[in-house]
């Protein structure tokens, strides 16, 4: 596992590519918590008395709250998952378009090996930013928060593993979609295409007829499910507040149907 | 000598297209092999299964007498078609990869680096090299496991005179390092030069082996076909004066004694009531035999 991932690192780390995506992704991260805040206080002096009057402050909204705050930052950072996203497909198709998988694999490298070191690439990418929201939840929940008991920080992190299951499963379908398109553009279009535009429109259409377990399972809306929209929730409407149980399930299939879609590819085409 | 590669009815097919057929090769330690044959003969087809990038349809090989692959990958280097590298990495970074890749040192690195004469250009990335640099670099990297076996597919292609001169000169001095080297080319005056044993594929099926030394520099070669192949045979083993006898497609190629000439040969097989419909001597030019091969291969299919 050491030698395959730094394999993959000493690939990435010369590459302009990645170095331009990490910084975007990190300065996108922090600027979120911060920006929300600014614009916490801005709307607070904007808004002067008529609000005040009602007990109603902006800046006390319990977003930094634990253990909500676990739930907040899990269903915001989700929307950064194409960042990473971004960096997979690139990683994977510009080793076909240069084909230096083939020539990985005259060197002595395995075709398992190769789809391994990717899937170690998506596990890092992962874990380094679940990581990274569990260092950000506790500094803004520490210094936010209006309650700090252990019991209070830990309840709800369950979210957090649901984030991590989110971005590798998210990761794992771009894995399979620059397999089997080759190209990273293309990849690139047809993943935008499909998130923003395709399952949105086709969800909510069957939404409408009350289709809800067929839109459950589109693969996106699979990794989206994990966890559940934050807003009826934080504004005391009944909301979701736990991981549904049939989106874990749901998840768990299609990561093993995709890295087994994965799996064949790599070993049965030539290169 | 021990048999470095073996393939066994080696078969690949693209749909209906046979690009390789039912293919055996030994390649022995010490050769210097030359694999000759035109475009879309199979033999990149034949090396890319040999190196794990083309699934085989059938058949077999094995490496160092061993089946699994790409275990035995890590102990050769190979130049497949064009060099392949990460077009913006350094030669040095770029070599890192391969070392990872076969669980080597990085220390031979800038050794091979040298041997191939780029190694003031090391931290320039791969995209500004010109061919015959990317060429080198890729020849760089197949030593870098200090192999004992060498797959080079058209190390020459698409170079200058200049370049061509010396990669000649790089093979060469790798041949005398001892290693055995397996070089597809059809530039056959560079096989001729450089290599000891030669094949010769036509589409997708193998027309020919031999040795270069026997088949080209002896005077005392001929070449025969009668009616009755068999018959022939049975002259052959009477003959005293007969050195080395080989079947090629429906001919024979014997090697004589020095004493004897075409015209003997031929009154030997009349005396046995032999009638021979062909008989030539002395090929020296291994283009002439290799444009032979193909063109009775030709003729037969036809």
């Amino acid at each position: 596992m050491r030698r395959l991932l730094s394999i993959e690192f000493t690939k990435l780390w010369s590459a302009r590519y990645f170095r331009v995506l990490l910084i975007l992704w990190i300065v996108a991260f922090l600027s979120i918590p911060i920006g929300f805040k600014i614009v916490l206080y801005w709307l607070e002096t904007q808004s002067g008395q008529s609000l005040d009057a009602l007990g109603l402050k902006f800046t006390q909204l319990p977003v930094f709250d634990f253990s909500e705050i676990w739930h907040n930052l899990a269903y915001v950072y989700k929307m950064l998952s194409i960042f990473m996203a971004f960096v997979v497909v690139v990683s994977v198709t510009n080793e076909i378009d240069y084909r230096t998988l083939r020539q990985n694999v005259i060197d002595g490298l395995s075709r398992k090996e190769w789809l391994l070191s990717k899937w170690y690439l998506v596990l890092a990418l992962a874990t380094a930013a679940t990581l990274l929201v569990l260092v950000l939840g506790l500094v803004a929940g520490l210094t936010s928060s209006t309650e700090v008991s252990l019991e209070a920080i830990f309840s709800n992190i369950g979210f957090l593993g649901a984030y991590w299951i989110h971005v590798v499963l998210f990761l794992m379908l771009s894995l399979l979609f620059a397999l089997l398109l080759r190209r990273s553009g293309l990849t690139i279009a047809l993943l935008i295409f499909w998130m923003y535009i395709f399952e949105p429109i086709t969800i909510g259409i069957l939404r409408y007829h009350e289709l809800d377990f067929v839109s459950n399972i589109f693969p996106v809306e699979a990794t989206h499910r994990l966890i559940p929209w934050v807003i009826p929730h934080l504004a005391m409407f009944p909301g979701l507040d736990h991981i549904p149980t049939d989106a874990l399930i749901i998840a768990f299939v299609y990561l093993v149907l995709v890295m087994g879609l994965s799996w064949r590819i790599v070993q049965k085409r030539d290169l | 000598m021990s048999v470095l590669l073996e393939t066994q009815q080696l078969t690949k097919n693209f749909g209906r297209i046979r690009a390789v057929h039912e293919l055996n090769l030994h390649i022995a330690e010490g050769m210097v092999f030359g694999m000759l044959g035109p475009n879309g003969s199979g033999k990149t087809t034949t090396l890319g299964m040999l190196l794990g990038v083309t699934n085989p349809t059938s058949g077999s090989f094995s490496w160092f007498g061993e089946k699994t692959n790409h275990e035995a990958r890590k102990k050769v280097g190979a130049i497949l078609e064009r060099p392949i590298f990460y077009p913006y990495m350094s030669a040095r970074k770029n070599l890192e990869v391969v070392c990872l890749i076969k669980e080597i040192s990085k220390s031979r690195i800038d050794e091979v680096l040298k041997t191939v004469g780029l190694l003031e250009r090391k931290n320039d990335a791969f995209k500004t090299y010109s061919l015959g640099m990317k060429q080198r670099l890729a020849i760089a990297s197949a030593l870098l496991c200090d192999p004992r076996i060498m797959i080079l597919d058209e190390p020459t292609n698409g170079l200058d005179p200049q370049g061509i001169a010396d990669i000649r000169e790089l093979i060469r001095h790798i041949a005398s390092d001892g290693k055995t080297i397996v070089l597809a080319s059809h530039l056959l005056d560079e096989v001729q030069k450089v290599c000891t044993d030669f094949c010769v594929l036509g589409k997708g099926k193998l027309l020919y082996t031999g040795n270069v030394k026997r088949d080209l520099e002896s005077d005392h070669s001929f070449e025969l076909e009668g009616e009755s192949s068999d018959a022939i045979e049975n002259a052959l083993k009477d003959f005293p004066f007969i050195v080395s006898k080989e079947k090629a497609g429906e001919k024979w190629v014997v090697k004589t004694e020095e004493r004897i000439n075409a015209a003997e040969l031929n009154k030997a097989f009349f005396e046995k009531g032999i009638v021979l419909s062909h008989l030539s001597s002395g090929h020296k030019s291994l283009e002439e035999k290799f444009l032979r091969i193909l063109n009775e291969n030709n003729a037969q299919a036809t």
